[in-house]
């Protein structure tokens, strides 16, 4: 006796017909959907992205069958509930379509069966697996809705239906598959191991009955079946389609890099203030939001309380976009653990101060963990500058402390109020000189090293410290290099982050025609703010250039036995705890070099503080925020300050001096003066460093003066 | 509405239609090819019908206002088509099971049994009603038309 079955045993004729007859209803409900979805997404602005095509493909299997972004150790059981019910779907999925094929093409037009024998045992087998494991994790993700209700989960109908659906589905699927053991009584029924003990409890009954409650089970089957399909259009099902697009139509290019707008004086439309101006892509992105609530996990706004969530951000957006665009949106509402359908709102709001409000809009850091923790890549902060954009080169709106930074951003070339002859003031404190590259120019010298020093390093009193830090520490490397000293200006990084796209392009021009005139190739600077500005973005204003962070050029020097530490020094002992920047980390995956400057200093010890690397907890500095009142919620650096204290190191060592000016003032509104210290890794190499005197003896550099 | 548009509405339904035929014919008359003819014809026109809808520009909609009105009692009758039977089938297995008492059959495979079908059981129905009330919870707050916001705060 071969091992197979009838596949629609005890169907009766009215059935089989039904089976066919009505597919058109559910694929047409799913063609409708995505169809509509499709429409949408195509009343936005064009952008390219179909390049790369197999770098885009094979980042989505990493992302789908992988579960890349969503199987992460910080949020574990969602993941391993994810990928149970993704992986249960799939195979039963996939099952289905082997019986579709045995039963409607190799049978009737080959007459060949392959379901049969061992295949047939392993199939089952494999079923009963993937149906035991899609309603363990179904019911995984029921308990975290319900029960475990994690800080970052709202749950909306739509999620719990859904999961109903899947639920009862599995569940019919054992009940068929148990009720015709009962009656056949197979004798490699065990195969079937979740259906064969429950046939066992069923053989009971008589097999009339038993009969019967298979086919009127059946055609529950069906139609639950045919009403999931049609529902998987307009709800939150609709992700594996819409997931998918968005991952592979995610944005290739550096993630610390913002699109220009071009053509600026030409432009009609200035950001985003409507459907009209989001990109396709950005209407694809906000359209594949499942409300997961990772993009939470790390955002210094939710975490101290701002209005700003990026979640509720981009629902706000989809609902807005869906209602404009003509689609069905069973998603969450406002956010603001109120969950309900979003049918019929947002269509007669603003974007701007009905939908999204200003408070949202200028509370973020551009920190880019929302981005790197969305599971289908949205990108949250290009959507906020965006809107920045518009309120600013439209409306001329934004918060009062930036109108003091864009005055002098277009009148001095930095933030602060400063003349430029006095950028390079701080070289006065330097024993060597620091030539400037219009001297050296003059003479026909060449460096190896342009110093780009940024506007805080220049005119900060702090940070003047790890400037003249970093200076010692190439001098004792004997590396030559040079300054621009008066002709250095903004990279116009704060300004493009804070929405003023017409200053940062003219401040960035302005420094890619001084830079190109001088014929630079290589730079070190100690701002990541800068770095990234210069190594992403000045490329689209003409500037390709070599750059380095200061950490990775201390880590090289350290590397190669160019900087000679003193094992007595005693700038830094104990614990240190390190800060990644979100612009040298996150943003350009500078995560080990620091660590290793750190490592290298002697008698100190690398203490991580609990949000680390890729995972860092922004200082609350990026995005023009330096510059604004934090007015609302908690103090984003002081929470930071207090987990660097939670390590117990004694130094909170950063690499920008964005960050630095942030916890100087965390460490101080926090009242922690005393225990706990920051120090730029410049200043920590430079303290340690070994420096021949003049006798001939060898002393520590020691640049490190208590602050405060 | 162009002619093209029309022309492919008209076909996609004649394919929907003659789908359906060839079924009907095919089980009656035992022909095995029809079922992939039929499955082919209904899901080419299933398709073009349901993306020729809804690529062309959306209508008031007065279909999504009406669906947000009757989603509890759609739910409810299409939750109680969707679950009894499987509730009655998992229900009756401690009848079979009773009734097997004493004859000595596998008890711990049969105790097992039991035990999947009381899980399922219970979860589908816990999960069945925490669905239900959730749809309830965001009738009441959702409103079809206008500003749905406020009237979500009003509620």
């Amino acid at each position: 006796m071969i091992p197979t079955r009838e596949i629609t045993w005890n169907v009766d004729l009215l059935g089989r017909i039904a089976l066919y007859a009505l597919l058109a209803l559910p694929i047409g409900f799913l063609a409708f959907g995505l169809a509509r979805r499709l429409r949408m997404w195509r009343l936005g602005r064009p952008d390219d992205r179909f390049d790369r095509l197999a770098a885009r493909l094979w980042g989505a299997v990493v992302a789908s069958i992988f579960h890349a972004r969503i199987v992460r150790r910080q949020n574990l059981y969602g993941g391993i509930a994810h990928a149970l019910i993704f992986w249960g779907f799939v195979v039963l999925f996939i099952g289905t379509v082997i019986v579709m094929i045995e039963h409607d093409i190799t049978v009737p037009l080959f007459g060949f069966s392959f379901y049969r024998g061992n295949f047939y045992l392993g199939f089952k087998l494999a079923m009963n697996l993937a149906g035991l494991l899609l309603i363990a994790g179904v019911l995984m993700a029921l308990v975290r809705r319900l029960v475990l209700r994690p800080v970052t989960l709202e749950s909306s109908a739509d999620d719990l239906v859904v999961l109903t659906f899947l639920l009862v589905l599995s569940v019919q699927g054992f009940v068929l598959q148990a009720l015709r053991l009962a009656v056949e009584r197979d004798p490699w029924a065990a195969w079937s191991f979740v259906s064969y003990p429950m046939s066992l409890v069923l053989q009971g009954l008589p097999e009339r009955l038993l009969r019967s409650l298979h086919l009127v089970n059946w055609w529950s089957h069906m139609l639950t079946t045919t009403v999931f399909l049609a529902y998987v259009a307009f709800s939150k099902m609709i992700h594996p389609f819409t997931g998918l697009a968005s991952v592979v139509f995610r944005r290739l290019q550096p993630a610390g890099k913002l699109e220009p707008i071009e053509n600026l004086e030409e432009a009609e439309r200035l950001g985003i203030a409507g459907l009209e101006d989001f990109t396709w892509a950005q209407l694809l992105h906000v359209d594949a939001c499942m409300h997961c609530g990772r993009c939470l996990e790390y955002c210094p706004t939710f975490h101290t309380g701002k209005p700003l969530r990026p979640r509720d951000l981009i629902l706000e957006i989809a609902g807005y976009v869906a209602d404009r665009g003509g689609i069905f949106s069973g998603e969450l509402g406002q956010g603001m653990n109120t969950a309900r359908f979003r049918w019929g709102s947002g269509a007669e709001r603003e974007l701007i101060g009905g939908v999204v409000s200003t408070e949202e809009i200028w509370d973020c850091t551009t920190c880019g963990a929302c981005m790197e923790q969305c599971p289908v890549y949205i990108e949250h902060v290009p959507l906020i500058a965006g809107l920045r954009r518009h309120l600013v080169l439209e409306r001329g709106e934004f918060p009062n402390e930036l109108t003091t930074v864009f005055n002098n951003l277009e009148r001095l070339a930095s933030p602060y109020q400063f003349r430029p002859a006095q950028r390079a003031d701080w070289t006065k404190k330097l024993e060597q000189p620091v030539p400037e590259m219009a001297e050296l120019a003059a003479s026909g010298e060449e460096v190896e090293y342009l110093f780009w020093v940024g506007c805080l390093g220049s005119f900060d009193g702090r940070n003047q410290r790890t400037t003249i830090a970093l200076a010692r520490i190439m001098q004792a490397a004997g590396i030559r290099f040079a300054i621009l000293g008066r002709e250095e200006t903004c990279t116009g990084d704060p300004a493009r982050r804070a929405g003023n796209e017409y200053l940062a392009q003219l401040l960035g021009q302005q420094a890619v025609e001084t830079l190109n005139a001088y014929q630079v190739k290589k730079i070190v600077t100690a701002c990541p703010h800068c770095f990234n500005a210069i190594k992403n973005e000045f490329p689209q204003l003409g500037g390709h250039y070599e750059v380095v962070h200061h950490s990775q050029l201390i880590s090289a020097l350290l590397a190669q036995g160019r900087l000679r530490l003193d094992p007595d020094s005693a700038i830094a002992r104990g614990k240190v705890t390190y800060h990644d920047p979100c612009y040298l980390g996150r943003y350009n995956r500078v995560f080990d070099e620091p660590r290793a400057a750190i490592s290298a200093l002697p008698g100190v010890e690398l203490a991580e503080m609990r949000r680390n690397r890729s995972r860092s907890f922004c200082c609350g500095g990026g995005g023009g925020r330096m510059f604004m009142e934090e007015s609302r919620g908690r103090r984003i650096n002081q929470a930071r300050v207090a987990e660097a204290q939670a390590t117990g190191a004694e130094v909170l060592a950063a690499a920008c001096p964005f960050c630095m000016t942030m916890f100087e003032d965390g460490i101080r509104g926090a009242g922690v003066e005393g225990n706990l210290r920051v120090l730029d890794i410049a200043e920590l190499v430079a303290g340690s460093l070994v420096t021949p005197q003049e006798d001939g003896t060898t002393t520590a550099e020691g640049t490190y003066e208590p602050s405060g | 509405m162009t002619t093209l548009r029309r022309r492919t509405t008209q076909l996609a339904w004649i394919a929907v239609i003659l789908g359906a035929g060839i079924i009907v014919a095919g089980e009656l008359a035992g022909w095995g090819w029809a079922r992939l003819v039929s499955a082919a014809l209904a899901s080419a026109g299933g398709i073009t019908l349901g993306a020729t809808f809804g690529l062309s520009r959306p209508g008031k909609e007065r279909l999504r206002s009406r669906l947000a009105r009757w989603s509890l009692p759609m739910a409810s009758i299409l939750a109680a088509v969707m679950v009894l039977p499987a509730l009655a089938a998992l229900g009756l297995s401690t009848l079979g099971a009773a009734m097997q008492l004493g004859d000595g059959r596998a008890p711990a495979m049969s105790l097992a049994g039991l035990a999947l079908a009381f899980t399922m059981l219970a979860a589908t129905l816990a999960v069945t009603v925490v669905a239900l009330r959730a749809i309830r919870e965001a009738r009441t707050l959702a409103a079809p038309r206008g500003d749905d916001r406020a009237e979500g705060e009003r509620a």
